[in-house]
């Protein structure tokens, strides 16, 4: 018998007892709901003893024989959503890592009270096999994380949201406080889209920008000044009195620019022309 | 000097600027289209300057001085293609294009002017 | 110190200056915007040179490191010097009409500008930088 048959052996006479302990070391050390856990560490489970299950060939080694199988392949695979998981909902690397370390442990645990006569060659496969399991799975909780931060940078530079409203009418809502970096954001984003769609009009709506200083005003002039230099008229609509005021008292001069209270009006206005 | 094509088309010149100018190819381009303005008795000039990544202050003058040379000739030049970036560079060092139109694209340009022609004649 | 320099001799030369300058902003990822306020703030500085000075040199060094990257660009020439530098970057000195340096507008299209004047020496230093996050 090989040590993995040997191996899996063992699993499959202990399938409850695994199962049950691992979910218990998880739920208190980690502290999560052991609902999500369950399903997760139990497909594990059911990965590894199919691992341990591969029928031995006289082609390869048994240990090469393992590690190629489609068992260990889709093992990697489970893995990964695994670690994918616990990236994205914030858990740490050490807790990440502790998942399989415990499993280790409660396996150790059984072997030396249960089948005490265990060959060391086995115990010796076995750690290797979940050290190597660690590392992977390491390897995976990273790589998602490097991921989630890439794409919340993406998300940063590119989170003006720009709606073809006709064949040449590009809306803009404008949303959040916009501070001078946005800004140079939401002007190269309006002159690449009026561009790339070839649009005569952008309507930038205003109505859920709730401060109004001279930056915010400057920029907002910049821009029209810009598109204009590209071909394509800016149309303001949502300027709230109170921004109206600003504007004003400020002394940024919008006279040539078309502005409108509602988003209705200018639409309107657009389509008109 | 003569890189840069200049086509007609019916009563409207299309000149497209396809590489960097030096400081004497624009001139010579400038006094180019007014001469070809003239002999042809054309009505518009399109310049594209889509492929024109920089335009600084002095290619701005260039094109601005021709804008109101040719319009002192009786005719109308406009630009059309200005890039993004460049319009907002331009807007950035302070400077506004204000004395010729800008249009999205050729055709644009061009549907633009045989409108306003169609409607008056040359002086 | 500088990695390159290219003389500033001809009008053709500043082409060259400015297409060099928009190379290094490729190579080190700025975006198109930042590309064309480089190049364009270099043409305008380059173009002082020669109405000016008659000739000059334009230097180039790159610094990256950790996630920060930096070109500087150092324009020197040998002419009569800018002898009210305040006022040539005040608003108003402006080159929108073919007239005064372009100084401020040029400044306004980098992020950071430094200058040096003597009669018989000008220096002036840009610099773009980006942090890759």
């Amino acid at each position: 018998m090989t040590s993995y048959q040997e191996l899996g052996k063992i699993f499959s006479k202990n399938n409850r007892e695994i199962i049950t302990l691992w979910l218990n070391e998880i739920t208190t050390k980690i502290n999560s709901e052991r609902i999500t856990e369950e399903k997760d560490c139990k497909l594990l489970i059911e990965c590894i003893e199919e691992c341990f299950l591969v029928p031995p060939t006289d082609l390869l080694g048994v240990e090469e024989q393992v590690y190629n199988s489609e068992q260990f392949k889709r093992l990697k695979k489970e893995l990964q959503s695994f670690a994918a998981y616990r990236a994205l909902n914030g858990y740490t690397p050490t807790q990440t890592a502790n998942y399989l370390l415990t499993f280790k442990k409660i396996i150790y645990d059984l072997i030396y009270q249960k089948h005490s006569d265990t060959s060391p060659r086995t115990i010796i496969d076995f750690n290797n096999f979940i050290d190597y399991l660690v590392v992977i799975s390491f390897q995976f909780y990273t790589d998602s994380r490097d991921e989630i931060i890439n794409s919340q940078a993406y998300a940063l530079e590119h989170d003006t949201p720009i709606v073809k409203i006709s064949k040449k009418t590009l809306l803009m809502p404008l949303m959040g406080i916009i501070d001078t970096i946005k800004a140079q954001k939401i002007i190269e984003g309006l002159l690449e889209a009026a561009v790339e769609h070839q649009a005569e009009f952008v309507i930038v709506d205003m109505t859920a920008v709730p401060t109004f200083d001279t930056h915010v005003a400057n920029n907002i002039l910049k821009t029209i000044l810009a598109a204009k230099m590209v071909g394509t008229q800016v149309i303001l609509s949502g300027i709230s009195p109170d921004a109206a005021l600003t504007i004003v008292k400020l002394g940024v001069d919008l006279g040539h620019v078309e502005t409108f209270n509602t988003l209705e009006n200018a639409i309107a206005y657009s389509i008109k022309s | 000097m003569n890189i840069i094509p200049i086509l007609q088309l019916q009563s409207n010149l299309i000149a497209s600027i396809q590489t960097e100018l030096t400081d004497e190819q624009a001139l010579a381009f400038q006094s180019e289209l007014l001469e070809k303005n003239s002999a042809l008795n054309t009505k518009g000039i399109i310049i594209d300057v889509s492929m024109l990544d920089v335009i600084d202050s002095y290619m701005a003058k260039v094109l601005t001085d021709l804008a109101k040379m040719i319009k002192l000739q009786g005719s109308k030049a406009v630009l059309s293609g200005v890039q993004p970036a460049v319009a907002s560079t331009l807007v950035d060092m302070g400077m506004k294009l204000n004395s010729i139109e800008t249009f999205l694209s050729l055709d644009s340009a061009f549907l633009y002017l045989t409108k306003e022609q169609s409607g008056k004649t040359k002086k | 110190m500088f990695d390159e320099t290219i003389p500033i001799k001809a009008t053709k030369d500043i082409v060259i200056v400015r297409q060099k300058g928009r190379e290094l902003a490729i190579l080190y990822s700025f975006s198109k915007a930042e590309q064309t306020r480089f190049a364009t703030a270099l043409s305008e500085l380059t173009r002082n040179v020669l109405t000016y000075a008659e000739s000059g040199t334009c230097s180039f060094l790159v610094k990256s490191a950790n996630r920060k990257s930096i070109i500087i660009a150092r324009i020197v020439d040998h002419g009569p010097g800018i002898s009210d530098i305040k006022l040539a970057l005040q608003d108003g000195y402006s080159g929108g009409s073919g007239l005064g340096l372009g100084l401020p507008g040029a400044k306004r299209l980098v992020h950071s500008f430094d200058i040096e004047s003597s009669p018989g020496y000008t220096q002036i230093d840009i610099s773009i930088s980006r942090t890759i996050r």
